[in-house]
């Protein structure tokens, strides 16, 4: 078998054992045997002999019992059991490779690796080996054909495989824009690496923040336009406080259905600006739908959404998967209040006198209740120091009577909460809300960065009709990304806004901008057009046809020396007035140059050497050329 | 030349790729996962990749055929294969052919360059004597991947004269006692002495033996001897009873006698039921008595006398010892069976 076949194979045998691998989501214990691929290959390089087919046989069954205990005991997932196994079938596989339907094996195998890669991970590392797989499955089935037909080293392969390798990544873009985005969901794989989400469900312990607040994985790259509103982008809103930990009691939502693509929260005569948030929310354990203020509607996959009495949105399943929505927001909305739901903002636990008493004291001679609010804010912003390092309170006493009272160190939660107490107290009903705050911009690629660092929570207050909202926490310090940092970024961003979370939006806006009436270009020199871009694609096709036919002519047989050089000739006698016609034979050729008093023995011995080559059958050297060379010289100096 | 395309064929490596990319497109509907509807688009890039390269790739192609030297049915004979691509710009890679029915064979041509002409040839094989009209060959090609091939049919005109095969014949002195040189000394104007005889009216006088008229008291003259080629007349039993295969053993016996004894220098005529050739020597005779034992077939009775000719040696190819004409009084007889 010839070598280049046999390389092939082996890097594509390590491009889908790679691919699983770089995944992070295998276990090391069961990669070790894959380790075996590396002396296989070396034999299979060297040409050595295949291990015996016991030996394969029954190293196969092995694995297949050792996919069984791995399903059932250790790593619990199926999907993950298969992983090792291909990484062990394709060691396997190396030391049997005999026949080249074995070699075809080892392609399958690997092209199952890669897609076994990209439902584990869809990272851009899983997308550069998908760009090496390609290239190096493409040639490895060209190679094939030519091993089937027994041709291969016959023909210069090279250039082919450039073609269609080219052609295979266009061809693939093209599809990858095209195919009908769907998700039918009736078999889903759970992530694991999916972030555990702290704060977003129906009961938060106060301190559970704490771990969070370190985190500094991704939770959402967020794309903004229209009006700019405070970054506080709203998840939950939590109501009862036993003095421990945080409940929705209410527990009253209504399911929203699609409308027109968007589930449409507007209410009459709410204002139609809105401002726009494309969200592309990595895999985290939680169903809400983080947004600006109050979301007025969204647009994402499902049938239905759920909203609640305090505006928060929940999808109708738990997001374990990157996925991207979009939020539309009214700036600057106040959310309003529901007269028959305050009293449960106003719920407070026993035992928070204390709390009350202080909260009244801050509160002496404030003119209304948002000045109270206010002057509460201000007075736990300024007294208390941000920590993340708090000291558990000690026996008998609640966490936020030690915050406020013994140990004035915290974080938002103790913030937010000590606010809630201390409005409700004073009988302004109030409510935690848990989100994220802030993000870093991202100039690249205009967005924003928000981690799970920036989880935080916050006070709405409901104020003359309307939730107001307050953040009583003191600013924490944040590092900054450098500017690499956010460049790595930005590409992620791309790789994740326009290769992952393509999707059927994105289709129906590529297919509206192809068949849009007109295209507006960008203005050169003062001059703006507008295009229909149906034109600007009848254009391309047109220009691809002239360069086809240009083409044409630059790859058509070359002439060989001797006949440009009589070709030449030819042309210098017509220039120096000789009559020649198209048809005119080498002799009458001659005739003219004598006629013009040229160096006609040259010339004869010029013509004689084409004709020789030409009709001769005679095979001209490189002495040839160069004797052409001087001879036409010869013939055009005298 | 007359071509007919012939539709799109998944090979078996094609069929389970397709029925991947099916399987894959589930996968991808059912997550929702980018990245593998980029796998689902790289392998629906490479199936219309395939059809578009099958296409471009057997476009513009043209088939010539010819064969080299004369074919004996059974044993090998090259077969020029040319291959003309018009197309301006794109070459056309590995094109098979396909031999029509009763020629067996193989025939790959890796590349045509455009505008190009790329010949080939190929070790084959006609199994059956007789006028062979070329029919239909199959020209296909899988490039560039493995998983579909493309052809068209091409009808070839014109037809070839495949001669029996020739097998190992048995050496005909063993048929004969006194052997079967290849040429008969006889009277005649050569050198060497001959025998010396009594004259008689019209010899030469310039070969009268004075010495031996002398000695006999009689006018004696010089016989001289003349060297001329032995003629053999083989007659092929192609009459009833039928018998197809002792038939075509015998065929080729006669075919192969002939080959050898001309080849030796022998005058060579063939008799069969329906034709006399008379005596020849040369290829050119060879190629007579192939030409007539090409075609030649079984009938019900002859049209011709089978009886043998006294002015050289008849050897007689039998299909079995059930042949009516075994008794013609051939000097030879060769049973085929």
């Amino acid at each position: 078998m010839p070598r280049s076949y046999r390389i092939m194979t082996a890097l594509l045998a390590l491009t889908g054992c790679i691919s699983l691998v770089i995944t992070g989501e295998l276990m090391p214990v069961f990669m070790i045997p894959g380790l075996a691929i590396f002396p296989g290959y070396y034999r299979v390089l060297k040409g050595l002999e295949p291990a015996p087919r016991w030996v394969i046989a029954v190293l196969s069954l092995l694995t297949a019992g050792l996919v069984a205990f791995d399903t059932l005991t250790v790593s619990g997932d199926f999907f993950i059991a298969v992983a090792h196994m291909t990484i062990i079938f394709q060691a396997l596989k190396s030391f049997d490779l005999r026949e080249p339907w074995d070699h075809l094996q080892v392609y399958f195998m690997s092209l199952l690796q890669l897609i076994m890669a990209s439902e584990l991970a869809i990272s851009m590392a899983v997308g550069g080996m998908f760009v090496v797989f390609l290239v190096i499955f493409v040639t490895a089935i060209v190679l094939s054909h030519f091993m089937k037909e027994d041709t291969l080293g016959s023909v210069s392969l090279k250039r082919p495989v450039a073609i269609i390798t080219l052609a295979a990544f266009a061809t693939t873009a093209i599809f990858f824009l095209a195919v009908p985005r769907a998700r039918g969901s009736i078999w889903q794989r759970k992530s694991s690496t999916s972030i555990r989400a702290v704060g977003f469900s129906d009961k938060v312990d106060l301190g559970s923040f704490g771990r969070a607040l370190e985190d500094s994985r991704v939770v959402m790259r967020v794309s903004i336009s229209g009006p700019k509103l405070p970054l506080y982008w709203r998840g939950i809103t939590l109501d009862y406080f036993d003095g421990y930990s945080w409940k929705d009691t209410m527990k009253r939502s209504v399911r929203v259905r699609k409308a027109g693509g968007k589930f449409d929260f507007h209410h009459p005569g709410s204002p139609r600006v809105e401002t726009i948030q494309k969200i592309h929310l990595e895999p985290i354990d939680t169903d809400v739908v983080f947004g600006l203020g109050e979301i007025v509607a969204v647009e994402a996959p499902g049938w239905y959404i759920s909203r609640d009495v305090a505006m928060g949105v929940k999808l109708p399943f738990k997001n374990d998967r990157r996925f991207t929505y979009t939020a539309y927001s009214i700036p600057g909305g106040d959310l309003g209040v529901r007269r028959r739901y305050t009293e449960y903002y106003l719920q407070l636990p026993a035992g928070m006198e204390r709390v009350a008493a202080l909260a009244k004291d801050i509160t002496a001679g404030a003119v209304s209740e948002h000045d109270a609010a206010r002057r509460i804010e201000d007075y736990l912003k300024t007294n208390y120091q941000y920590s993340l390092e708090t000291i558990p309170p000690p026996q008998g006493v609640t966490p936020i009577e030690y915050f406020l009272f013994d140990s004035k160190t915290g974080y938002c939660e103790h913030y937010a909460t000590s606010m809630v107490l201390m409005l409700r107290s004073l009988g302004i009903p109030a409510r935690i809300v848990n989100g994220f705050s802030g993000g870093e911009g991202n100039t690249d690629g205009d967005y924003v960065i928000v981690r799970q660092r920036d989880a935080h929570s916050w006070v709405e207050a409901a104020i003359e009709g309307k939730w107001v909202r307050f953040d009583p926490t003191p600013p924490a310090p944040k590092g900054a990304l450098s500017s690499f940092a956010l460049m790595y970024d930005s590409i992620r961003m791309s790789w994740y806004r326009y290769v992952v979370g393509f999707d059927a939006a994105d289709q129906r806006t590529i297919f509206s901008s192809v068949t849009a009436p007109s295209l507006t270009l960008p203005e050169i020199s003062g001059i703006s057009l507008h295009v229909r871009p149906v034109y600007l694609i009848v254009i391309a096709g047109l220009l691809i046809l002239v360069a086809m036919k240009c083409l044409a002519f630059g790859f058509s047989p070359k002439r060989s020396f001797e006949t440009a050089a009589y070709m030449k000739l030819r042309r210098t006698i017509a220039r120096r007035g000789g009559v020649l016609k198209p048809s005119s034979s080498p002799r009458e050729v001659l005739l003219e140059a004598g006629r013009l008093e040229m160096d006609v023995e040259s010339a004869y011995e010029l013509v004689r050497l084409y004709e020789d080559a030409r009709f001769g059958g005679v095979e001209l050297g490189s002495g040839d050329r160069a004797r052409c060379r001087e001879l036409f010289e010869a013939v055009v100096k005298k | 030349m007359a071509s007919r395309r012939m539709p799109m064929r998944l090979t078996r490596e094609g069929k389970r790729f397709l029925i991947a990319t099916v399987l894959l497109a589930f996968a991808a509907f059912n997550t929702g996962n980018n990245l593998i509807y980029l796998v689902l688009a790289l392998m629906i890039s490479i199936v219309v990749i395939s059809i578009v390269s099958l296409i471009l790739n057997t476009r513009g192609l043209s088939l010539d055929i010819s064969l080299r030297g004369p074919v004996y049915a059974g044993q090998g004979a090259d077969l020029e294969v040319s291959v003309s691509n018009s197309k301006r710009v794109l070459p056309s890679y590995s094109l098979r052919i396909h031999l029509p029915k009763g020629i067996e064979g193989r025939c790959t041509i890796a590349k045509v360059d455009p505008s190009s002409c790329a010949s080939v040839e190929c070790p084959v094989v006609l199994n059956k004597r007789g006028v062979y009209r070329w029919g239909d060959f199959t020209l296909e090609s899988g490039f560039p991947f493995i998983f579909m091939t493309r052809a068209f049919r091409v009808r070839v005109e014109g037809a070839v004269v495949v001669y029996p095969g020739l097998v190992e014949v048995p050496d005909l002195n063993a048929y004969s006692g006194e052997g079967l040189a290849s040429f008969t000394i006889r009277p005649g104007g050569g050198e060497e002495l001959l025998s010396i005889r009594e004259f008689r009216a019209g010899d030469d006088v310039r070969r009268v033996s004075w010495k031996a008229t002398a000695k006999a008291q009689k006018l004696m003259v010089k016989e001289l001897a003349e060297e001329r080629p032995r003629s053999v007349n083989i007659i092929l039993d192609d009459i009833a009873p039928f018998d197809g295969r002792a038939f075509e053993r015998a065929v080729s016996y006669a075919a192969s006698f002939a080959y050898k004894l001309l080849d030796e220098g022998y005058y060579v005529g063939l008799v069969t039921a329906a034709k006399r050739l008379p005596y020849g020597s040369g290829m050119e005779q060879l190629y007579k008595i192939l030409d007539v034992l090409a075609v030649v077939r079984e009938t019900e009775s002859a049209l011709t006398n089978f009886e043998s000719d006294p002015s050289g040696t008849s050897v007689l190819v039998l299909k079995s010892a059930a042949s009516p004409i075994k008794n013609i009084g051939a000097d030879m007889v060769v049973y085929a069976s």
